[in-house]
């Protein structure tokens, strides 16, 4: 199926705002009203870009066309690169189990390119230093060439600081906020005409999954939101995690926006979900792709005390809309996108999607998302049955690692 | 450098020369033992035995001994298992790697031995003397082998645990010993220490040594005054950080190897640098000019912290290049070297943490046919997996002790 939508109908179902009006009516009747767009769904086996490319190039083209997103503009991509890149899962690769895999940022890139992109930024905020992305990823084993060569003005940006700009963008979240009512960015973050979140199929020991929206708890800065920022301006290099996103055991530099409400929950699960709801509605995403070919069960990284195992779902999924597309991708995980808190993967946390739907950025309801491609009951790989098992058991014994 | 002897400080308490019985087939040959007479009978029975003595406070002619720190991950104040963090948050690991590399350098002649012994009441496990003689000896030095109060008294009375703690002293200590051939090994290295490493370059220029090495790049010490003699040959980079110009000599040399394609990263100090600004090259703290077929990175002002000076070296060099990389490792740390006919290699693998890691792998730069993990118990490690990459080998250890020896074989 080819959508042949036009550019404004194809941004438009973007979370781009909320009206006042949208946020005026009550939670159950937002839900109803959150939008909706089509999601793409395509089974790919291997990393090899022969296979890659030609499967994203037919995704993208069933939601519209990439051309018609980012023909002639200045493209963002977020990438997932959580943890030290000295962490593995065992003796596995980063990218097969918690990077986001090059070769799909590559093939990315190469068709954005491909579809007319002026430029695109990579962006991502390392674990706790200012070192440029390329020599992070080079200790990963990877060849930043392959990525930056993939497309014409192709260049990365580390977002964990200032960066280039002489100063930070104040990013406003429109609907208020849950937590932050607006957040200082590093400027790659504004200075874009289309946002783009890359991430990998994940579960996540505070959030429950991490998606195309948890992966943009990565935007703040640490040198902001980080252990070590500065308490009045931001510190010059980033150092250590976002404890206080996390914990909220002390308010970002007083150059930037506080907390609304600062004694509201002081727990992570209830924070970290609604940070990132905060994010994604002051950074809108216009394109969510989650990538799930090869990736991991039992959390987001190698730290975390489960049963951790590389698998290989063969999954990859689009949508322009980033609560629909993270929807369809739960289901496909073999969890109900409808679940709250106190059901799987949800069980000690809130529900990203659910907070995202109630402030009007898109529906979690399968029943109004057309699901373009592989049908999720083809597709599905079992991550909650896998989760189900795992934790029948008590995790097991934790190594000594980087 | 050489390492002739294993040395060891003799305990205060142990004046009975029958105490001696323990050095019976180990590698251990040179003894420092307290000045005082009731060490009379002790000595006499050493020199029996084929032992060297040495008084405490004396120092063997051929021998440098350096004051070093106890190896290891530095613990917090607060005790318990809390780490000391570093300048990145990263755990703080105490080495006297960079200490040895140093004396080497400038005392090429001498043997090194490093006086670090256990300090405080507890208990020091077996692993950690491990680490404390791997320590020195993977950097070509030898630890001088100081035992804590209780396993001073332990030995003495005989007790298992105490035993089997220096079963594992003197088999790193013979482990050691019997590879006398590595001390022959040169260090591979991407990037050169040019300094004088002395009066107000002393401070600067050691942390760098100390601080390059922790972040994993690995170094070639090059004294000042024999920048003339030195190997520059397989480095990426050089960096001249002192504070005061180099000689004209030494600016001479350091700029062939600029000309040849190297990268200079120095500091105001070395004069005005010619040659535009390298497009695409911007960096925050530096200027890259264009020499010849390479680049001369100056800082913008005169460092004043030797952690941000390593760290930009290492990202103005590339991770590209790295020579070693760890994952699952924990707190590590490495020296490789290569034989002078560069036929064989040998990697030394340091796990900071008591414990080795588990599923620890390791990239090793280069092109090599074999490669042969053992540790001081253990002459080849089963179970190893190695992939070989196009210009490097990975290896993959199971749980592994603290110290590994890879020895490589080139294709």
């Amino acid at each position: 199926m080819h959508c042949n939508r036009s550019r404004r109908a194809f941004l438009s179902q973007t979370a781009t705002g909320i009206s006042g009006a949208w946020l005026a009516g009550g939670s159950f009747a937002r839900a109803a009203q959150a939008p909706a767009a089509p999601v793409a769904v395509s089974r790919a086996r291997t990393y090899e870009p022969n296979q890659l490319l030609p499967t994203m190039q037919q995704m993208f083209d069933r939601l519209g066309g990439l051309e018609r997103l980012v023909k002639g503009k200045t493209v963002a991509i977020k990438i997932n690169l959580t943890g030290a890149p000295t962490y593995r899962v065992g003796y596995l690769p980063l990218e097969d189990t918690h990077y986001t895999h090059p070769h799909v940022i590559a093939a990315a890139v190469h068709l954005m390119g491909r579809a007319g992109a002026r430029r695109i930024r990579i962006l991502e905020s390392p674990w706790s230093t200012a070192d440029p992305v390329e020599e992070y990823i080079l200790r990963a084993n990877w060849e930043p060439r392959d990525i930056l060569g993939a497309a014409r003005n192709v260049e990365f940006e580390n977002t964990n600081y200032l960066g280039r700009a002489k100063k930070y963008s104040r990013m406003i979240v429109p609907h208020g906020g849950y937590i932050f009512p607006a957040f200082d960015l590093n400027h790659s973050y504004e200075d874009c005409d289309v946002f783009v979140s890359i991430a990998k199929m994940k579960e996540h020991a505070t959030a429950g999954i991490t998606l195309s929206m948890k992966n943009c708890f990565g935007l703040t800065p640490c040198t902001v939101y980080g252990t070590g920022a500065g308490a009045d301006e931001p510190s010059l290099i980033p150092k250590g995690g976002r404890t206080l996103i996390h914990s909220g055991n002390r308010q970002p530099s007083k150059s930037a926006p506080p907390e609304k409400d600062p004694t509201t929950p002081r727990q992570d699960t209830w924070r970290v979900p609604r940070t990132v709801v905060d994010l994604i509605s002051a950074r809108p995403i216009h394109l969510a792709i989650v990538e799930g070919i090869k990736t991991m069960t039992g959390g987001e990284g190698p730290w975390i005390r489960e049963e951790l195992t590389g698998v290989a779902p063969g999954l990859i999924v689009a949508g322009t809309n980033p609560v629909n597309t993270d929807a369809v991708a739960m289901a496909l995980m073999g969890f109900d996108p409808m679940a709250d808190r106190g059901t799987p993967p949800f069980e000690a946390c809130d529900s990203t999607l659910r907070l995202a739907e109630d402030v009007g950025l898109g529906t979690r309801d399968l029943r109004r998302i057309e699901v373009i491609g592989t049908p999720i009951a083809e597709a599905k790989f079992d991550f909650a049955a896998i989760r189900k098992k795992r934790r029948a058991v008590p995790p097991p014994p934790m190594g000594i690692r980087g | 450098m050489t390492a002739p002897w294993t040395p060891m400080r003799w305990p205060a308490s142990w004046k009975d020369p029958s105490a001696l019985d323990l050095l019976k087939g180990a590698a251990i040959d040179y003894l420092v033992v307290d000045k005082e007479s009731g060490f009379d009978a002790v000595r006499a029975q050493a020199r029996a035995q084929g032992v060297h003595v040495v008084d405490a406070g004396s120092t063997p002619s051929g021998v440098t001994l350096i004051q070093g720190a106890w190896p290891g991950v530095k613990m917090g104040r607060a005790g318990g298992n809390a780490f000391a963090g570093g300048p990145t948050g990263v755990p703080w690991v105490d080495t006297n790697g960079w200490q040895i590399r140093l004396s080497a350098a400038l005392h090429p002649e001498s043997a090194v031995w490093v006086d670090a012994p256990p300090k405080g009441s507890q208990r020091f496990a077996p692993t950690s003397y491990l680490t404390a003689l791997a320590d020195s000896a993977a950097y070509g030095g030898r630890w001088l082998i100081s035992l804590d109060d209780r396993l001073v008294s332990g030995l003495a009375a005989r007790q298992p645990d105490a035993l089997e703690a220096w079963k594992t002293i003197t088999a790193a200590a013979g482990f050691f010993s019997s590879r006398k051939a590595w001390s022959e090994f040169v260090p591979v290295a991407a990037v050169g220490i040019v300094s004088d490493f002395a009066g107000p370059n002393e401070s600067f220029s050691r942390e760098l040594l100390n601080l390059v090495g922790r972040a994993g790049q690995h170094y070639r010490v090059l004294p000042k005054s024999n920048v003339a003699g030195a190997s520059f040959d397989g480095l990426r980079a050089v960096i001249y950080a002192d504070q005061a110009p180099p000689t004209a000599e030494t600016r001479k040399h350091i700029l062939a190897f600029v000309e040849s394609g190297g990268l200079l990263i120095t500091v105001p100090a070395w004069g005005a640098v010619s040659g535009a600004p390298v497009k695409g090259e911007e960096h925050p703290r530096f200027v890259v000019h264009a020499a010849g077929k390479g680049r001369i990175a100056q800082a913008n002002a005169a460092p004043d912290d030797p952690f941000i000076m390593a760290s930009d070296a290492v990202v103005l060099v590339s991770h590209r290049y790295d020579l070693v990389r760890f994952w699952n490792g924990g707190a590590t740390g490495s020296y490789y070297a290569e034989a002078p006919d560069r036929k064989r290699a040998v990697v030394h693998l340091l796990f900071y943490a008591n414990r080795g890691p588990d599923s620890a792998s390791v990239r090793i730069a280069g092109r090599y046919r074999t490669a042969k993990a053992s540790t001081v118990d253990m002459a080849e490690i089963a179970n190893v997996h190695v992939e070989s990459h196009e210009d490097a080998m990975e290896v993959h250890l199971p749980q592994v002790s603290p110290y590994v020896a890879l020895e490589l074989e080139v294709q």
